[in-house]
């Protein structure tokens, strides 16, 4: 029962990073551009199949699937803040509801055309970065989660370095802030608004380039995904990027906990439950700021 | 009723299934009046009252579980079951709406979602009441099952066309749908007017689950089979999609754009379901970039254009 419980949190810490990462994705897109971007599990779809698509060529090193997926999504969620999002951005920005139904399109287009190409079967991704497991006593711990976990650790401290300390980061932060004062200080928030959601998406695509290879693709993974984002949010507090990764691996422990009571099936259902409860509960998560009130 | 395409386009509803006796033809248009429902609900709730409601397809399959699994088990007749239905998303409504409707819009949108998606693992994995992945089929139907198609046709016309009406009526004519409308379009300068901004928000939820709730269980006992599919994000997303591409904040756009939609999606099926869904999406975002009012909403400016050619007066 101990060994139970010391193994499935061990598990869920090595998840749980990534659910940080991508909620810190989120996190950032809503932050700046105040849209809660719907295809954000998509945009990890997307990588893990750019990494498949780049396992197909003769070129099978991890490195350049982890590169294409990163490439291809970045070059993506460019497009779709220019092509999408900016025409729906008034004063800094996106209209609300209309950026939700917007992307919830999206979402729907990116998963479809994903499964009209590669069709619905699960598919193995390349990019695995270290084989085999470290055994402990009885637990058992695969070395690519490991590795996910550190590069989730990593990629969050560098994102939080450069938010803070790169002119860039600045004025991302501004933005965020108060659009209409960064503007007048100089800075163009319609090139913000390209680049947060080209890194925020990038984020999401670098997740689904590590964490597929030690699972599996489909092509509606991304909506499971995009609610793993949503709860993690939720939980950590709109807009907190600490909150976020905090909240990540609180979902990882708990979702993963959780097998050992609930029946097998159930355990889809922790995030959804967390995140209701985080609403009535302490609707600005563990460290957002008050100011949810309508 | 003062349009008349209204009745053009009733009067062509009720010739069908005596211009075209095809099962098919009127089996799909069956079930697009049922989304013809579900989405003027919808719309009820983001055209009106500016709430968004993610989980719709929660509404809708709670109603439908909730009607089969009960008329099932209290061996009562089918015709109770679009009453269950929309009792028990009502209460749905109630419970998502007490904790949330006081936040921003966003965490609505995001509860309903949660909602949305609890009960479809719940449905899923309850295998001893739902039948899990199979679907639940043990309840009885109305009567399509047993070959009256246009008895059945017209019943089901007559009910949709009513909880049609009635979400109209409610929205349009009603003090409740113009508090709302001052709530969508300045929340705080409706509640200085004195209107209770929260309990009216509510009340619109139980109201939209309500009428989502009727849809589903019409839709359990037309069908005859409810599974967990019908709580997933694709109905939400095509329910979305009909309501945008109809015009919102006009409960007809959607009911008429649904049944088209439907009726459309099912034909392009034949090419490929994925096609269709591809095809509904880049609908969606085509049209919340260039006519995010849909439709109707287009509609209505280029007539108050014409009686107004300087169009000085603007859409409340």
């Amino acid at each position: 029962m101990l060994l139970d419980l010391v193994y499935f949190t061990a598990l869920g810490i090595m998840t749980g990073g990534l659910y940080g990462l991508l909620g810190l994705g989120l996190n950032l897109i809503f932050g700046v551009m105040r849209v809660i971007n719907v295809s954000h599990g998509e945009m990890l779809t997307l990588g893990a199949y750019s990494a498949i698509v780049m396992g197909m060529t003769p070129v099978t090193s991890p490195w350049f699937a982890i590169a294409a997926a990163v490439l291809v999504v970045t070059v993506g969620g460019f497009l779709v803040a220019r092509l999408l999002l900016q025409p729906l951005t008034v004063d800094g920005r996106v209209h609300e509801q209309r950026g939700l139904v917007l992307t919830l399109g999206l979402s729907f287009v990116v998963a479809n055309l994903i499964l009209a190409i590669f069709g619905p079967e699960y598919q193995k991704v390349p990019g695995q970065l270290a084989q085999g497991a470290y055994t402990v006593g009885d637990l058992v711990l695969e070395k690519q989660r490991l590795v996910i976990l550190a590069a989730s650790v990593a990629i969050a401290a560098l994102l939080m370095l450069f938010l803070r300390y790169t002119l860039t980061g600045r004025a991302i932060r501004a933005v965020g802030e108060n659009p209409e004062a960064a503007q007048a200080c100089g800075i163009s928030v319609r090139r913000i608004h390209l680049l947060t959601f080209a890194l925020g998406s990038t984020l999401a695509g670098v997740s689904g380039a590590l964490i597929t290879p030690a699972t599996y693709a489909m092509p509606a993974m991304g909506f499971s995904y995009t609610l793993y984002a949503f709860t993690v949010v939720i939980i950590g507090g709109l807009g907190s990027m600490w909150g976020a990764l905090l909240a990540g691996f609180l979902l990882g422990i708990a979702e993963s906990v959780s097998v050992i009571w609930l029946p097998s099936g159930y355990n889809a259902i922790v995030g959804p439950i967390l995140m209701l409860a985080m609403l009535i509960v302490r609707p600005q998560g563990l460290l957002g700021r008050l100011s949810v009130r309508a | 009723m003062k349009h008349p395409a209204t009745w053009m386009f009733l009067a062509v509803m009720l010739a069908i299934p005596l211009v075209a006796p095809n099962d098919f033809v009127i089996h799909t248009l069956c079930v697009a009046m049922i989304y013809a429902v579900l989405a003027a609900s919808w719309d009820f709730l983001f055209g009106f009252g500016g709430l968004v409601s993610f989980g719709h397809a929660g509404f809708f399959g709670l109603g439908a579980y909730a009607a089969a699994i009960v008329t099932h088990k209290l061996g009562l007749s089918p015709w109770w079951g679009p009453f269950i239905g929309a009792g028990a998303a009502a209460l749905l409504g109630l419970l998502i709406g007490l904790p949330t409707l006081r936040l921003r819009a966003v965490f609505l949108a995001l509860a309903t979602l949660a909602f949305a998606e609890s009960l479809r693992v719940v449905a899923s994995n309850w295998h001893d009441v739902t039948r899990g992945t199979l679907g639940f089929n043990a309840h009885r139907t109305f009567f399509r099952l047993s070959g009256e198609v246009h008895l059945s046709y017209y019943m089901l016309l007559a009910a949709c066309l009513a909880l049609v009406a009635a979400i109209y009526w409610i929205a349009c004519r009603t003090e409740f749908g113009l508090n709302l409308r001052a709530i969508r379009s300045d929340d705080i300068r409706a509640d200085a007017l004195g209107i209770n901004v929260v309990r009216k928000k509510i009340q619109a939820f139980m109201v939209g689950g309500l009428f989502a709730g009727a849809a589903g269980g019409l839709y359990a006992h037309y069908v005859g089979l409810v599974s967990p599919s019908e709580l997933g994000a694709t109905t939400t997303m095509l329910v979305i999609a009909m309501a945008t591409i109809g015009g919102t904040g006009t409960i007809l756009g959607p009911a008429a754009a649904a049944l088209i939609i439907f009726v459309a999606s099912e034909l392009l099926r034949l090419a490929g379901t994925v096609y269709a869904q591809v095809a509904i999406g880049v609908l969606l975002i085509a049209f919340v970039l260039f006519l995010p009012d849909g439709v109707a909403g287009w509609l209505q400016r280029r007539r108050r254009l014409r009686l107004n050619p300087q169009g000085t007066t603007d859409k409340p």
